[in-house]
């Protein structure tokens, strides 16, 4: 067993990213400190991605290993930072700010401490991290490797695994799952930095409009209430910032940094989630056409090399892809997510029930009067509002308001992007913010064309929310007076409030509060029926004598609180599916052949509850098997 | 690997108040006391 103490190689990543970002701030005399943290985050990503596949390729992923990556790293950094070469020339001037502005910057401050606090108390909760992104981290750090293994739940295999390679160093160091929540968290401090530098650099938007831009961010409420989960919509968030800086700046100053950086943000995007594609294309495609325009013939050999950086960092998931499922993106559209028709009325019936996610109110009669009026509107268009040509559920319904990280709309934020680009159409503006525009309504709608509607897409819509932080803040201080903006800023501030206290998930008041409820509580509640019969049956497979345990569960049934429940892998207990009967079937154990002396089952019964739509009755149960001596060790 | 078909003993947990698989099985409370 490992000695507790070990734990704190956990601040290794952490410093070693500080280290970078004081060497990047060192050389960038020219530049904002916010481009230095762009720059060393994106530097610390590719080195993340870079040790995960080379450690994995030889089945060496452990503690020790990840351990001596970062402390080399660190260790070099250091050097660098200590070379003569570097000179310090950052200036930390801190900037004058009014009383409304400080008013602003202090209340993002707090949220951002007030959500890293709850990321960083709360064990990871959310639904999917149970059944496949927490799970997946586990299974790596017992079979050593980030290969591909038999398992129920696929979505354990194809899905992009880019934030919980950040996860799963953590959990390596630590010993734990305590800092798994950080990554997103991060992820959101991240956002907000690097959305002001776009404001500042990319649109031009003085203190004020960087500060709203900061605002915007920090407010978002399926931001704050993702921020502390171990979901990766706000890792791609980030990365996405960072992909639109770098590549806006390529399109003024195509240097080799530029364009490296560049490809590198993209290739982590999409290494995080496939979202990437369709929120990234539109600003790549505006960027490298106006660049190509002005600078044909020089261009070529820097595009030629971001592919190649672009396709390097997602090689590894990709080829295991590909070799499984027959595609880079593994089953991606055609595991039900993707639409089956891409007629005009069925798009624009996916951009209705799309915005209409962000629309709910605590008024029900609201919500009815709101759910009515797509209705009447898709009676017009002459379409099918349940068509499961473009619907992923079987009916369409819009999620009753809640605090919740898979269903809370961000109505406020909505309706000043809306504001924002209306006023693009109607007043004569920058160039630059209206390309800035075009390039968020493109990603919507690709986004409309290429998915179908799910009642969990306000998640989804995540990174365009960010995205868009940098325009809602030039172009609201652009055409309003400072206390039109700084009033705006108030109320979007105030209004986060019940976000980051009353998180459904990991509450920080009241009686459910994170603060007094137990941490083996927390994992389950999401699915608090669950409970009894995972403790039930951890507490029995701990009383016996065997540590070969098999798993039979469903697709989307928790697994993660069973690894919790068994000693968070630091237990000498081997864990792996079995009986599965999926395409993953196929492949050998990573860690060699396997026998059970045990198998734990889910078995999940679902009825539907009469009179009450979407709302199922489950009958719970979970199996032990035992055989050979574990059974004869129970006599 | 199948996870073998010839179970000894099959115990099973749950909210639900009929759980029972087979005539074996003990109860969850019967097995809390035990560890307990």
């Amino acid at each position: 067993m490992t000695p507790e103490w070990m734990s704190v190689a956990v601040a290794l990543p952490l410093l070693a990213f500080t280290l970078i970002f004081l060497k990047l701030c060192g050389r960038a005399s020219e530049n904002d400190w916010r481009r230095s943290f762009l720059e060393a985050a994106v530097t610390w990503g590719i080195l993340l991605t870079t040790a995960t596949e080379v450690l994995s390729f030889f089945g060496s992923l452990s503690l020790a290993s990840v351990m001596a990556f970062w402390l080399l790293v660190s260790l070099a950094a250091m050097a660098l930072f200590l070379s003569r070469k570097s000179k310090w020339n950052a200036s930390w001037k801190i900037p004058e700010f009014s009383l409304v502005s400080a008013v602003l910057l202090i209340g993002v401050i707090l949220i951002v401490l007030a959500v890293g606090t709850i990321a960083l108390l709360a064990p990871p909760n959310n639904y999917d991290s149970m059944t496949y992104h927490m799970s997946r981290v586990v299974h790596w750090i017992q079979n050593r490797t980030v290969s591909f293994y038999p398992t129920h739940n696929i979505r354990q295999l194809f899905q992009s695994p880019g934030a919980e390679y950040a996860i799963l160093h953590l959990q390596l160091l630590s010993l734990s799952d305590r800092f798994a929540n950080l990554v997103q968290w991060f992820s959101m401090l991240g956002g907000i930095i690097g959305a002001t530098l776009i404001a500042k650099q990319q649109l031009g938007a003085n203190q004020t409009g960087q500060l709203i831009a900061a605002v915007f961010v920090a407010t978002i409420p399926m931001g704050i209430l993702q921020a502390s989960s171990t979901q990766n919509d706000y890792v791609l968030s980030f990365w996405l910032i960072c992909f639109v800086y770098f590549i806006e700046q390529f399109r003024n100053d195509p240097s080799w940094r530029n364009a490296i950086s560049a490809a590198a943000s993209l290739g982590l995007s999409i290494l995080t989630k496939p979202g990437a594609y369709v929120y990234a294309f539109p600003f790549l495609l505006i960027s490298v056409l106006l660049a190509l325009a002005v600078r044909r013939a020089k261009l070529w050999p820097k595009l030629a090399v971001a592919t190649a950086i672009v396709a390097a960092i997602n090689f590894g998931h990709s080829f295991r892809n590909l070799d499984l499922f027959g595609s880079p993106l593994g089953p991606g559209l055609k595991y039900g997510y993707g639409n089956e028709t891409f007629a005009l009325p069925s798009i624009g019936s996916n951009v209705v029930r799309n915005l209409s996610l962000h629309l709910t109110t605590p008024s029900d009669r609201l919500n009815h009067l709101g759910e009515r009026a797509v209705r009447f509107l898709h009676a017009r268009l002459g379409v099918d509002i349940d068509d499961r040509r473009t619907t992923y559920t079987s009916k369409f319904y819009i999620p009753s308001f809640s605090i919740h990280e898979d269903t809370a709309g961000n109505p406020l934020h909505l309706l000043l992007i809306g504001f924002s680009l209306f006023s693009l159409v109607t007043n004569r503006h920058r160039l630059q913010w209206l390309l800035f525009g075009a390039a968020i309504v493109a990603g919507f709608l690709l986004f409309n064309i290429v998915l179908k509607w799910q009642p969990w897409h306000s998640r989804l819509q995540l990174p365009l929310f960010v995205l868009s932080a940098p325009l809602v803040g030039a172009v609201v201080s652009g055409i309003s007076r400072w206390g039109i903006s700084g009033a705006m800023g108030i109320v979007l501030v105030l209004s986060a409030i019940p976000w980051v206290c009353f998180n459904t998930a990991r509450p920080l008041v009241g009686t459910e509060s994170i603060l007094k409820k137990g941490r083996v509580n927390q994992y389950f509640v999401n699915w608090p029926d669950l409970k009894e019969a995972y403790l039930g049956a951890t507490r029995f497979l701990h009383s016996v004598d065997c540590h070969n345990v098999g798993l039979v569960i469903g697709a989307d049934h928790y697994e993660y609180p069973f690894w919790i429940l068994l000693g968070n892998g630091r237990q000498p207990i081997r864990l792996e599916h079995v009986r599965v009967k999926d395409l993953s079937s196929r492949i050998s154990y990573p860690r060699g052949a396997f026998e059970p002396c045990a198998v734990l089952s889910n078995d999940i019964a679902a009825t539907a509850v009469p009179g009450r739509p979407n709302q199922w009755k489950y009958q719970i149960q979970v199996n032990v098997r035992l055989k050979g001596e574990a059974s004869e060790a129970r006599e | 690997m199948t996870g073998g078909e010839d179970w000894d003993r099959i115990f099973t947990f749950g909210t639900s108040a009929d759980v029972r698989v087979n005539d074996r099985l003990q109860t969850e409370s019967e097995i809390h006391l035990g560890n307990e």
